[in-house]
């Protein structure tokens, strides 16, 4: 049994006519001590699917399917067992850390109040272990820290704070939805290693949420690439990122800003994102797809097994010899990508030079040592 | 950091209380009405002779900045004038109708928070429900209705009608006042252990203090109501939730005093609008306060007793303010360090 079991989870937000979709079908396994990226584009469907494993359903919206959390399903749950099941089994981190945190409570309230409802610890043993919290988020002088507010701290030392909130009734899966998107990209990696060495250390599982592929390939174990309410592609993320087999997977990589590239024009997506009120007929992908066929006008793609532990949703698959193609495609998808190489091209030159297996030409891209 | 914050706040507050001493002082100074008139009476004015007697017995032969100088010296030592009216010195006045507006001025704000501010949450805890639809009614209906005809309503029906309230005074005739503690009947019976009196004080009190809470109830419904449902779509809610926190907790910690702040600057204006609405009140029940005394100056043009009204009730505004101010340092600490 794996720690977190969505399974076929759809999300339905009732209006007049069809009803608007914003989940279509999703399953998605997380095990224990796992790192998942969920990615997507705003609209995706990434957010709301991660919010169920809090027992959250956006307001006024059916869902169907399940989410089980170490056995129990969160969208059948009562109310006080769900408020249990927060905090102590399953914590979040938000997006911005400016607005995550109340303005007007003390560090310590924000960092003890969990731990005074769930574990009925004293105000000592709850400040103590605040404390704790504190030293291994790293926050320098948690005793005074504990006394001050939100608005003494950059936004980096904001997020650690969030963050050592999340963790302090010791949950075994941490949301993280975007926690890196509203730092600076200096405090990006610091905040990223941190969640990385905390889920080691603490053995914890963590569903790691960003529109940013960059991010993702530094931490993630496996990645699950959304679009428009349903999962495009899944697999190992060295995998995934070295050789993506989906349209929308590819041109994700190629939109990625480059340093190596300064000058260049970013490669952008042709058209306009999906959205759960206009959502295409058959692959949601196909009108910014430059495979597009009939059929993927007409029929939606089921995710399929591709091998390699890895599936896919798309019937034309373009991209199926990972190696040979990997260049030539990545410059005929989308527009304009024959200006700039872009970051898959690279990951799949560097695919193609060493053959199937991704080595160190790849750790030394993405700076990630060992899998 | 929190005491220089004060120390901020008292200084801004003795500063306005200066500048309304000045303004209330030029204001009657340009009145149109002459108190000589008023208070000799049209035959003794027109003599010159004792106008210029009185004038001179008053200070009011001397230039302008002299007369604000003496009016200030005397101020300092508590000196508010002799009445022209009741021929007392108006702080004596002050002292006697002070606390009668005191006690129903905060009855009626303590009401309105408790109503006002309680509704408020009820209405957005579960918005466009029936419910809210009535408090939104209900709302409008308080700030709109006259207060006037509020009063002659509730009068009507619960003196007159159902003879549950009295409907003037502050106690029955004939009933001995508590022995002089606080001012505040309510308050010295209760100190006394005198019950019966308790009883009578809290009746009376009763419909005066709910005609005057109606309008601010309605401002503080709507206020309420609408910064809570401003703060539950905040992130910070969303987090407490995400903690497994119980409804009540994050409801009080989190969501109330998110929205509070808003919620207090209303208070401190309604408590202006409710001090405007003591005169027509106390009027109305014959409540023995400074709405009725500042009345009686006015129409009586009692200059000393009218500035002395005058200044009274800055002060109090200004105190008020000064209290929401502290409050806002307490409630959120980005207002104490800023």
């Amino acid at each position: 049994m794996s720690l977190l079991e969505i399974d076929d989870l759809t999300i339905t937000l009732p209006t007049t006519g069809a009803g608007r979709v914003l989940v279509d079908g999703v399953s998605l396994t997380v095990d224990s001590g796992q790192m998942v990226g969920l990615a997507g584009e705003s609209g995706s469907g990434k957010t709301v699917t991660a919010l169920t494993a809090l027992g959250f359903v956006p307001e006024g919206a059916t869902a169907t399917g399940a989410v089980r959390l170490d056995g129990e399903d969160l969208l059948t749950m009562d109310k006080k067992r769900l408020r249990e099941v927060r905090g102590t089994t399953v914590a979040m981190v938000f997006q911005d850390p400016m607005t995550s945190l109340h303005p007007m409570l003390s560090i310590q309230t924000q960092l003890t109040e969990q731990l005074r409802v769930h574990r009925n610890l004293s105000k000592r043993a709850a400040r103590a272990r605040a404390i704790e919290m504190l030293e291994l988020v790293r926050i320098p002088n948690p005793a005074r820290a504990l006394s001050a507010f939100p608005h003494h701290f950059s936004g980096g030392m904001r997020q650690r704070i969030a963050i050592a909130s999340a963790l302090a009734c010791d949950p075994k899966l941490l949301i993280a939805d975007e926690v890196t998107t509203a730092l600076d990209v200096t405090v990006q990696a610091g905040i990223l290693g941190l969640l990385d060495q905390l889920r080691r250390e603490l053995g914890m599982a963590v569903v790691f949420i960003t529109h940013d592929l960059g991010v993702m390939n530094v931490t993630t174990d496996s990645l699950y690439v959304m679009y428009s309410g349903r999962v495009a592609e899944q697999g190992g993320t060295r995998e995934v990122l070295a050789a993506p087999r989906h349209p929308y997977t590819r041109a994700l990589i190629d939109a990625l800003p480059d340093a190596r590239n300064l000058g260049l024009p970013l490669v952008a997506i042709p058209g306009e994102a999906a959205t759960p009120e206009r959502r295409p007929a058959g692959c949601a992908f196909h009108p910014r797809c430059a495979f597009a066929e009939d059929r993927c006008r007409t029929e939606v793609p089921a995710l399929r097994d591709i091998g390699g532990q890895r599936e896919l949703a798309c019937h034309v698959d373009p991209f199926a010899t990972v190696g040979a193609v990997a260049g030539a495609a990545a410059a005929a998808s989308g527009a304009g990508t024959a200006s700039r190489a872009g970051t898959a091209s690279r990951a799949g030159a560097a695919a193609a030079a060493s053959g199937a297996n991704v080595g160190p030409t790849d750790a030394e891209l993405y700076g990630r040592s060992s899998s | 950091m929190f005491g220089r914050f004060l120390l901020k706040r008292i200084g801004a507050a003795v500063l306005l209380a200066f500048g309304i001493v000045v303004v209330t002082f030029a204001l009657t100074a340009l009145l149109p009405g002459d108190p000589a008139t008023a208070q000799l009476g049209e035959r003794a004015a027109a003599d010159p002779e004792i106008v210029a007697a009185y004038m001179k017995a008053n200070g009011l032969d001397q230039p302008l900045y002299t007369q604000f100088f003496i009016y200030l010296g005397h101020l300092v030592q508590g000196d508010l004038g002799t009445s022209l009216q009741s021929r007392n010195p108006v702080l004596t006045d002050l002292g006697q109708f002070g606390p009668a507006s005191f006690e129903l001025a905060v009855t009626a704000t303590v009401i309105a928070v408790i109503v006002g501010v309680g509704l408020g949450i009820v209405a957005a805890l579960r918005p466009d429900r029936p419910l809210d639809h009535t408090l939104r009614v209900v709302s409008l209906g308080g700030v709109s209705i006259p207060i006037f005809w509020l009063s002659l309503i509730a009068v009507f029906i619960f003196s007159t009608q159902l003879r549950i309230f009295p409907s003037s005074g502050r106690l029955n005739p004939g009933e001995t006042p508590p022995p002089h503690i606080t001012g505040l009947y309510t308050l010295d019976s209760l100190l006394t252990a005198n019950w019966a009196t308790f009883g009578s004080a809290v009746g009376h009190l009763i419909l005066p203090a709910l005609v005057l809470a109606a309008p601010m109830v309605g401002l503080l419904l709507r206020f309420t109501r609408s910064s809570m449902l401003e703060v539950i779509g905040n992130d910070y809610v969303r987090s407490a939730n995400a903690k497994g926190l119980p409804p009540g907790l994050v409801v009080r910690r989190h969501t109330l005093r998110g929205a509070l702040v808003p919620v207090i600057t209303v208070l401190g204006s309604a408590f202006a609008s409710l001090l405007a609405g003591t005169v027509l009140v106390e009027q109305i029940f014959a409540w023995p306060g400074i709405g009725s005394y500042a009345y009686r100056s006015a129409s009586n043009l009692d200059l000393p007793a009218i500035v002395g009204v005058t200044l009274f009730v800055a002060l109090v505004f200004i105190a008020v303010n000064f209290l929401v101010d502290v409050l806002y340092g307490l409630i959120d600490p980005r207002i104490r360090t800023s």
